[in-house]
């Protein structure tokens, strides 16, 4: 710096300083992951018309924010803030204090040029499919709360009582209703969702009046997405025979199943375990403890297992219908049970001390040609209760015209196999069975569910199969303790594996990573294994779209004061420059002659 | 962005090597030749690089280049070895063009330079600076572009220099050291822009540094030409 001469020196300072200005304010870009609400297509085969759900837009301009607590004041309204599912809510002062529908597209005009920020619970204040039409706002962004993600389950699970409970319930059941709605229609604007903690220091719900941190201005570059539709499903089996018979056939055999795919109205935020697909851990580890009592031939059971992993089940469990049409027809015939576990979820050893349990049930079909021995539900009752859970039993007449399936069972029952579903639900169509947004496991809390006491439980009511084990209530003695007591370790490694993989159906390919891990890990128990993929023809087609992740860039915009002290601080730069390069004396002299002048003139 | 900023912006690309001009052709004589050759060489220069960067620099995976861009060896080197072009279109505007020497230095400088800016900043910042976000690196191409000019400057007399010594200068080595450097020293800042981070914070670091270069080739350069002047006086008086 010494060596340098003076100009270049206060020149160097002049560059230093704004340097310094500069580094004292906020940056100005950031980049957010966010998830685009599905877009799907369906063609009538009778109509040919074309049926669009979801949204149609992907890409959002920048454009300002505006979050529903601004526009909520504009109306002079006091909505509450969404609701906490931990706070006392009374469900109908809710429906009051929805705004009312007169109200709604004044509500909605507030929106308009911009972005509409909601929080995931505001939606049930507000009819969003006013928003919907072109011209309106720009894109709905809409915030899924932090409570979702992290410990949702232990929030559900731990009330005090059962009213808190019910009300628990018919929040989940209206948020279930906001998503129906969400796919049912067709949305031109982009709706994307976006987690808590990624905007909660730019935008904050926490209060009536959100605190406006400085202008912001959004920007989704989103793709449209390619075309998909369900070409093929893929089912993973794994066999665990035993002995042929004298006559050298195959001795009866038990299937156990379960799903390993699930749906999201954000097709990007499939990944959760909710809807049924813990029970992937319970069948693997259900699978090791078999295998290892198997390879004991003191233990060897007189049943072969299959356990069969398959996909679709949110298609009308399309992949179970494909497998079963597949399967070789010798061991189909030798079929005695076919066990489905369903969601088997909630169950945690810490919590069954201290709150309320929810109930197991145990789903099978009567009054048709094929009925499963009633002695089979009692004795799973009867051993549930042993392990402190209690088990309804739930009885469903099908109707061979109804071409929905409620359970797994059903599609076994058709085909004149007896099968059972244990599940954590009572009805089929509850909001996070059908695959829910608040099917969400954060990657921070994947052992929220440790599934030992349901694996053990479960596995002895196989062995009393296999093993025709005949045992008093009072002398029940486990097979499954020390050495063959279920680990849950096993079961908490397939949870945090299937957490990492969007298991969305229409856009898993047969070549997939997550089950060529699952065949290693069959493989690995020394379990003879295979990935059978089958090609779908659906009469009625639905095309689903790709792009589902899109990056937020998330500005803020300077106001007009700051770029106006930007501009004289320009020219306050021009004029130095001129002074330097210029000189002292000429620059003096210049500017006399121009006062002067002017003198002159006036 | 308001119209405050693009005028600020478009004020610290235009006025600065307007500032110089009237400097200049106050001691000088006012001619236009020169820089109506060095509008014309530059544009044909740029040409000629164009042509030779579409047909040998290999593709690029990135997508957008602000933020993101990453440091290709190879595409560098090519870079490198094309921008060579600018001494020939430096030196046959010089040569072109007749007058003194400092009116023909200044002239040539100065009309690369301003259509340099013209063609390069001025739409990019016209489009920029008037978009909602306010980004800070329109500024720091109109300083950049204002450093550019430094160095057009430093870049003339040193081709100068070298034509008019017809390679005879006893320190044509450290000149022909200095020379390389003017094609070498945007790549190294490309490379550093990579390596110090995608933190708009550290455009304004890597902008003092370029000013700071730039200055020291103009202080170099000028001493070249200084001494080449004198011996060349010397040789007269002699």
């Amino acid at each position: 710096m010494k060596y340098l001469p003076r100009r270049s020196r206060l020149i160097l300072c002049f560059f230093v300083l704004n340097f310094v200005f500069n580094s004292l304010t906020v940056k100005s870009l950031e980049t957010l992951p966010v998830y685009r609400l599905l877009h799907s297509e369906q063609v009538s085969s009778s109509t040919g018309k074309t049926f669009i759900r979801g949204t149609t837009s992907a890409s959002v301009p920048s454009s300002q924010t505006k979050t529903y607590f601004e526009c909520a004041e504009y109306l002079k309204q006091s909505p509450k803030t969404p609701t906490d599912p931990n706070q006392d809510t009374n469900i109908e002062n809710e429906t009051e204090e929805e705004i009312p529908h007169s109200e709604q597209e004044e509500f909605a005009k507030c929106f308009k040029g911009t972005v509409a920020v909601f929080p995931l619970f505001s939606l049930l204040e507000f009819d969003i499919s006013t928003l919907s039409e072109g011209g309106s706002c720009k894109g709905i962004l809409i915030v899924l709360p932090r409570d979702l993600l992290t410990t949702k389950t232990k929030e559900f699970v731990t009330f005090q009582n059962e009213e808190e409970r019910e009300s628990k319930e018919e929040i989940i059941k209206k948020l279930g209703k906001i998503e129906s709605l969400l796919i049912e229609k067709e949305f031109r604007v982009p709706i994307y969702f976006i987690n808590e903690d990624e905007v909660s220091h730019l935008f904050s719900f926490d209060s009536l009046h959100s605190d406006k941190q400085g202008n912001y201005n959004l920007k989704i570059a989103g793709k449209p997405g390619n075309k998909k539709k369900i070409k093929q499903v893929s089912s993973l089996e794994a066999w665990l025979p035993t002995d042929l018979d004298e006559e050298g056939k195959l001795k009866p055999t038990i299937v156990i199943t379960a799903n390993y795919d699930t749906f999201s109205i954000s097709p990007a935020l499939s990944s959760g375990l909710e809807s049924g697909n813990n029970a992937v851990g319970v069948l693997i580890e259900l699978s090791r403890l078999f295998t290892k009592l198997y390879n004991n031939p003191q233990t060897k059971g007189q049943y072969n297992l299959l356990f069969v992993l398959n996909g679709g089940s949110k298609q009308n469990y399309l992949g179970t219908k494909k497998w079963i049409s597949s399967v070789d027809r010798k061991v189909l015939e030798s079929v005695e049970l076919v066990l489905c576990l369903d969601s088997l979820s909630i169950y945690d050893d810490d919590l069954v001390k201290n709150q309320l349990i929810d109930d197991l049930f145990l789903h099978y079909s009567n009054g048709g040609k094929i009925e499963i021995d009633k002695a089979v539900p009692i004795e799973f009752q009867s051993i549930s209760k042993m392990f402190g859970i209690n088990t309804q039993i739930v009885t469903k007449k099908i109707m061979k015209n109804n071409p929905l399936i409620s359970f797994e069972h059903e599609i076994f029952y058709r085909k004149k196999l007896k099968a059972i579903t244990i599940s954590n639900f009572k009805s089929y169509n509850q909001t996070i069975r059908k695959g829910s947004l608040l099917d969400l496991q954060s990657g921070d809390n994947p052992t929220a569910r440790p599934m030992k006491t349901v694996t053990t439980l479960i596995a002895e009511f196989l062995s009393k199969m296999i093993y025709k084990q005949q045992q008093q209530q009072s002398q029940f003695i486990s097979i499954f303790e020390n050495n063959y007591e279920p680990n849950n370790l096993v079961i908490q490694n397939i949870n945090k594996m299937l957490l990492k993989y969007n298991r969305f159906s229409p856009f898993l390919e047969k070549d997939e990573q997550l089950l060529l891990n699952l065949e290693n890990t069959f493989k690995s128990f020394g379990l003879d294994t295979k990935i059978e993929s089958k090609k779908i023809s659906l009469k009625k087609e639905t095309f689903y779209y790709t792009g589902t992740q899109a990056k937020l860039t998330i500005f803020k915009v300077k106001s007009l004061l700051f770029e106006f002290f930007v501009f004289i601080l320009s020219l306050v730069y021009l004029a130095v420059l001129y002074y330097f390069l210029n000189g002292k004396e000429k620059t003096i002299q210049e500017i006399k002659q121009l006062i002067n002048n002017r003198k002159k003139n006036n | 962005m308001s119209f405050f900023y693009l005028f600020a912006v478009l004020a610290v690309l235009f006025v600065v090597p307007f500032i110089y001009f009237r400097i200049s052709t106050k001691t000088q004589s006012k001619k236009k030749t020169p820089i109506l050759y060095g509008v014309v060489a530059y544009l044909l220069t740029t040409l000629s690089k164009m042509i030779l960067m579409a047909t040998f620099l290999p593709d690029s995976d990135q997508e957008e280049a602000d933020f993101t861009a990453q440091f290709e060896p190879v595409s560098a080197l090519i870079t490198i070895v094309v921008s060579s072009l600018d001494v020939l279109g430096c030196f046959l505007a010089l040569r072109a063009c007749s007058g003194h020497t400092e009116v023909k230095i200044f002239g040539v400088s100065f009309a690369w330079s301003a259509t340099e800016t013209i063609l390069s900043f001025f739409l990019v910042s016209w489009i920029g600076c008037l978009k909602p976000e306010f980004n800070w690196i329109y500024m720091q191409n109109a300083l950049g572009s204002n450093i550019n000019l430094l160095r057009q400057i430093a870049f003339t007399h040193i081709i100068w220099v070298l034509w008019k010594g017809k390679f005879q200068n006893p320190d044509k080595g450290n000149i022909f050291i200095w020379l390389s450097a003017f094609f070498i020293t945007p790549e190294l800042f490309k490379l550093s822009e990579v390596l110090l981070g995608k933190y708009f914070i550290f455009g304004w670091v890597l902008l003092v540094i370029k000013f700071a270069v730039a200055y020291q080739l103009y202080i170099t350069s000028k001493k070249y030409f200084q001494s080449f002047e004198q011996l060349k006086n010397n040789k007269k008086k002699n």
